[in-house]
C-alpha cells in the first residue's frame, strides 16, 4: 500500500517536472521568437529610415540638377524670346525703310533732290580725295537736273578747301623722348606746340634737326592746292532708289553714297527716329541685344 | 536487508522526465530557428527595400520633379511669349498709327545727311 503510494508520487512528480519543463521551454521559446520580432521590426525601421535618408538625399541632389538645368532653359527661353523679338523690330525697321525707300521716289521729283544728289557726289568725291575720280551716279538720277561741267568745279574746289588736320604723327625709333611724349600728350598740347619748332636728336649720328608742325601742315595743304583733280562721271545701275557711288580708276578706296548705303550707315539714327516718336515715355525699343 | 532497487518506478520517471527535456529543447531549437527565420525574413525585407523600393521611389520623386519643372518652364515660356507679343503688337500698331511722322522725319534726316 505505501509501496503504491510512493509510485504514485514519483510518477506525479515527475509528470509536474516534465511539464514545467515543457512550460519553460514554451516560455522560453516564445521569448526567442518575441525577440526576434523585435529585433526584426528593428531591422525593418532601421532600413526604413535609411531608405528615407537615400531617397532625400538623392532626390535632393537631381532637385538641384534639375534646378540648374531649368536656369539654363530659362536663359535658353529668355535668348530664343530675344531673338524673335530682334527679328520681329528688324522686320519693323525694314517694312518703313522699304516704305522710305518707295517714297524717295517721290522726293526725287522735287527740286530739293537736284541738290541733295549734288551734295552726295561732292561729299564721295571729298572722302575718296584722289586726283582721279569716277563718279558712278545711278540711272534712275539720269534726269536729275544737274549741272555737270558745274559739278566738276565745284569738286576741285572741295578737294581743293581741304584742310589738312594732324592726327597723329607716327614716331619712328629714332624719335626723341621730347617729341613721344609731345605727341602723345594729345591734340591739345599739338595745337600748343604748333608755332613751336621741335629739336629732333638722332640716336644714330648725333645730328640736331628741327621739326615746325605748323609747317608741315602748311607744305602739305599748298601740295593738295597744285593739284588737279579728273574727274569721270558714269550712269549705270548701282542702286535700287538712287544715289551714287565715287571711286579712285582702280576701285581700291570706294565711297558708296547710294541711299541703300546711306539708310543702312544711319540705321542707329532712324531707330532712333522711330523710337522717339512712338516711345515718349515707354523707354528703349530692343533694337539690339543688350 | 537487502536494498530492493527501485528500478521499476523510477526509471519510468526519468525516462518522463528526460523525454520532457528533449521535447523542451527540440522547442526551443524550433524556436530559434524560427527566430533566425524571422530576422533573416527581415534582413531581406530590407535589402529588397533598399535595392528595389528606394530606387522606386527616388525615380518616381525625381520623375515628378522633372515634370514640375517643364510645367514651370512651359508656362514661363508662354507667359513671356505672349507679353512680347503684346509688346510687339503694341509697338506695331504706335508705328502704324505714326507711319506718316516716322517715314517724312527719316526723309528729313536722309536729305539733310545730303546738305
Amino acid at each position: 500500500m505505501a509501496s503504491k503510494t510512493i509510485k504514485k508520487g514519483v510518477f506525479g512528480d515527475s509528470k509536474n517536472i516534465s511539464n514545467k519543463i515543457i512550460l519553460e521551454a514554451e516560455r522560453e521559446a516564445e521569448t526567442i521568437i518575441e525577440n526576434a520580432k523585435r529585433q526584426a521590426e528593428e531591422i525593418i525601421n532601421k532600413a526604413k529610415k535609411d531608405a528615407e535618408e537615400m531617397i532625400n538625399k538623392e532626390v535632393k541632389v537631381a532637385y538641384e540638377t534639375i534646378k540648374m538645368e531649368e536656369k539654363r532653359r530659362i536663359t535658353e527661353i529668355n535668348l530664343k524670346i530675344r531673338e524673335m523679338m530682334l527679328h520681329e523690330m528688324e522686320r519693323i525697321f525694314n517694312e518703313i525703310l522699304n516704305e522710305v525707300k518707295k517714297r524717295f521716289h517721290e522726293v526725287k521729283k522735287t527740286a530739293a533732290y537736284a541738290s541733295f544728289l549734288q551734295e552726295l557726289i561732292l561729299e564721295g568725291c571729298e572722302a575718296v580725295g584722289s586726283e582721279k575720280l569716277i563718279i558712278k551716279i545711278d540711272s534712275k538720277d539720269k534726269d536729275v537736273n544737274i549741272n555737270i561741267e558745274e559739278l566738276k568745279k565745284m569738286i576741285e574746289e572741295r578737294i581743293r578747301e581741304r584742310k589738312v588736320e594732324i592726327e597723329s604723327i607716327q614716331i619712328s625709333p629714332l624719335a626723341t623722348e621730347d617729341l613721344f611724349e609731345f605727341v602723345s600728350s594729345g591734340i591739345e598740347s599739338l595745337e600748343e606746340g604748333m608755332a613751336k619748332p621741335l629739336k629732333i636728336k638722332c640716336p644714330f649720328c648725333d645730328s640736331e634737326f628741327n621739326i615746325n608742325i605748323e609747317e608741315l601742315k602748311n607744305m602739305i595743304e599748298e601740295r593738295i592746292r597744285e593739284r588737279k583733280v579728273e574727274v569721270s562721271i558714269i550712269f549705270d545701275n548701282i542702286s535700287e532708289v538712287g544715289g551714287v557711288l565715287v571711286s579712285t580708276p582702280d576701285g581700291n578706296i570706294v565711297y558708296d553714297n547710294t541711299l541703300e548705303a546711306i539708310l543702312e550707315r544711319n540705321a542707329s539714327e532712324i531707330k532712333k527716329i522711330i523710337t522717339r516718336s512712338i516711345s515718349e515715355g515707354e523707354g528703349e525699343l530692343p533694337w539690339a541685344l543688350h | 536487508m537487502n536494498k530492493k532497487p527501485i528500478t521499476g518506478g523510477l526509471k519510468p520517471t526519468l525516462l518522463t522526465i528526460l523525454e520532457a527535456e528533449r521535447e523542451a529543447e527540440t522547442i526551443i531549437e524550433n524556436a530559434k530557428r524560427q527566430a533566425e527565420e524571422i530576422i533573416n525574413k527581415a534582413k531581406k525585407d530590407a535589402e529588397e527595400m533598399i535595392n528595389k523600393e528606394v530606387k522606386v521611389e527616388i525615380y518616381k520623386k525625381i520623375d515628378i520633379l522633372k515634370k514640375e519643372s517643364e510645367h514651370r518652364l512651359r508656362e514661363y515660356e508662354n507667359e513671356e511669349l505672349e507679353r512680347n507679343y503684346a509688346f510687339i503688337k503694341k509697338i506695331s500698331k504706335m508705328i502704324e498709327d505714326n507711319k506718316e511722322n516716322i517715314i517724312n522725319e527719316i526723309i528729313r534726316a536722309v536729305l539733310k545727311h545730303g546738305k
